[in-house]
């Protein structure tokens, strides 16, 4: 029997502090109504000032230990295009502060397709019986690369943190991650960039320009590119799972953009009424956003153990990847 | 009406709400309210619609129906 990934534990955070559009508006040229209908967010949550995405990481993971029923992992993955600094990774601090002893823990820098590769890493070092159990988490804290006066990015984003616990299983099981795809495009990486405080800037030796460690985002060609390479990449993990898209019971989508969502859902001929999605209450949480919806989807009901779930993420990069899995009954905390 | 801006009329109708009455050949889209976001939308819908690819930027709010019509035409789709 080959040996597979299986996924048996999930959690999530998300900071309590809530902006909501009325907030937004109050200090941006927004309103409501123009955030509402472009990008169907109402709210989203943000970090306290001296937080760090590790400590989002934190609680999601320890939910997500509490539900697969354990305190141990053998390794952590943690997608995060945030990390609490440039250097080192954040995975290690996660980790001790899980109490989870010595053991590897490094970061996944894919942006929003993050968590999708951070299951692809976590299924590989299962597959190699490099770890019997791997704890995957997507944290993220974009509040803190917004420019304070951007209404787009703004209006988009919010910080949070989900996580999954991978076990080595059977692929017949239940939560058994069946088809991983993955794809980059670094021609478009213009598209969604913080392109100050890297190398590319800092060699040239001139001070690090404030504007230049915000978060750019060519919204136009990032909607066109997102609904072009989620659907491509759902038609393609479909296929090779064997799963006629019809059959397929929920789609859990990077929640990017309601109308981004609603555009797949189309392009792919499949309802939106089977695509989960929790965007209007936490925006866009970059790695965190797919168990954040994972999490919010099974709270609603609207996940079920048994259900055919394909997971997509797309971001930066340009990235994507897709996950197909049965979903398996969990215990959530 | 040219087949292609009756299929695009369609599209408008069932994708964007906008009432057959209102397009015409020479009713430009900006005149039709679209805006970056829609027209992006718009283009997504025309793709799958015609089979056809349409590149970032070469659907303008300045076109006319009648060059939408045009546009999906020089892809090389045909009169289904």
């Amino acid at each position: 029997m080959s040996r597979a990934a299986v996924l048996t534990g999930l959690g999530a955070w998300a900071p309590p502090t809530v902006v909501t559009n009325e907030e937004l508006a109050s200090c941006l040229d927004t309103d409501d109504e123009w955030i509402r209908t472009r990008t169907g967010i109402r709210q989203r949550r943000v970090i306290a000032p001296g937080e760090a995405t590790s400590d989002l990481a934190v609680e999601a993971g320890r939910r997500a230990l509490k539900s697969a029923g354990t305190m141990t992992a053998d390794a952590l993955v943690l997608a995060t295009s945030t990390p609490d600094r440039l250097c080192p990774a954040t995975a290690p601090q996660v980790a001790s502060r899980l109490n989870l002893g010595t053991v590897p823990a490094f970061d996944v820098a894919a942006v929003c397709s993050g968590f999708v590769y951070a299951l692809a890493v976590g299924a590989g070092l299962i597959a190699t019986a490099t770890a019997d159990s791997v704890l995957v988490i997507g944290a993220d804290t974009f509040s803190t690369v917004l420019s304070p006066s951007d209404r787009a990015t703004r209006a988009v984003f919010g910080d949070g943190a989900g996580a999954v616990v991978l076990r080595a299983g059977s692929p017949e099981q239940d939560g058994a991650l069946l088809d991983l795809g993955l794809g980059s495009d670094g021609s478009r990486s213009d598209l969604i960039e913080i392109p100050g405080g890297g190398s590319r800037q800092r060699s040239t030796g001139l001070p690090t320009d404030l504007e230049g460690t915000y978060l750019t985002m060519r919204g136009q060609a990032v909607f066109a590119q997102a609904v072009h390479r989620m659907s491509e990449s759902v038609r393609e993990t479909g296929a090779r799972t064997g799963w006629p898209l019809e059959t397929v019971d929920r789609f859990v989508l990077h929640q990017a953009n309601a109308r981004i969502l609603t555009a797949t859902a189309k392009r792919l001929g499949q309802p939106v009424e089977r695509f989960v999605t929790n965007i209007d209450q936490l925006g866009n949480t970059v790695a965190a956003s797919i168990p954040l919806a994972l999490a919010d989807g099974v709270a609603s009901g609207e996940l079920l153990p048994g259900h055919r779930v394909v997971l997509c993420g797309f971001g930066g990069g340009l990235t994507w990847g897709s996950v197909a899995l049965v979903w398996p009954q969990l215990n959530t905390p | 009406m040219h087949a292609f801006e009756e299929r695009i009329a369609k599209v408008l109708s069932t994708d964007f709400e906008i009432t057959p009455d209102a397009v015409d050949s020479d009713v430009t889209l900006a005149l039709l309210k679209f805006d970056s976001l829609t027209l992006v939308e718009l283009a997504l819908v025309l793709e799958k619609e015609f089979g056809i690819t349409v590149e970032e930027g070469e659907l303008t709010d300045t076109m006319t129906i009648g060059d939408t019509a045009a546009l999906v035409a020089a892809k090389g789709t045909a009169v289904r």
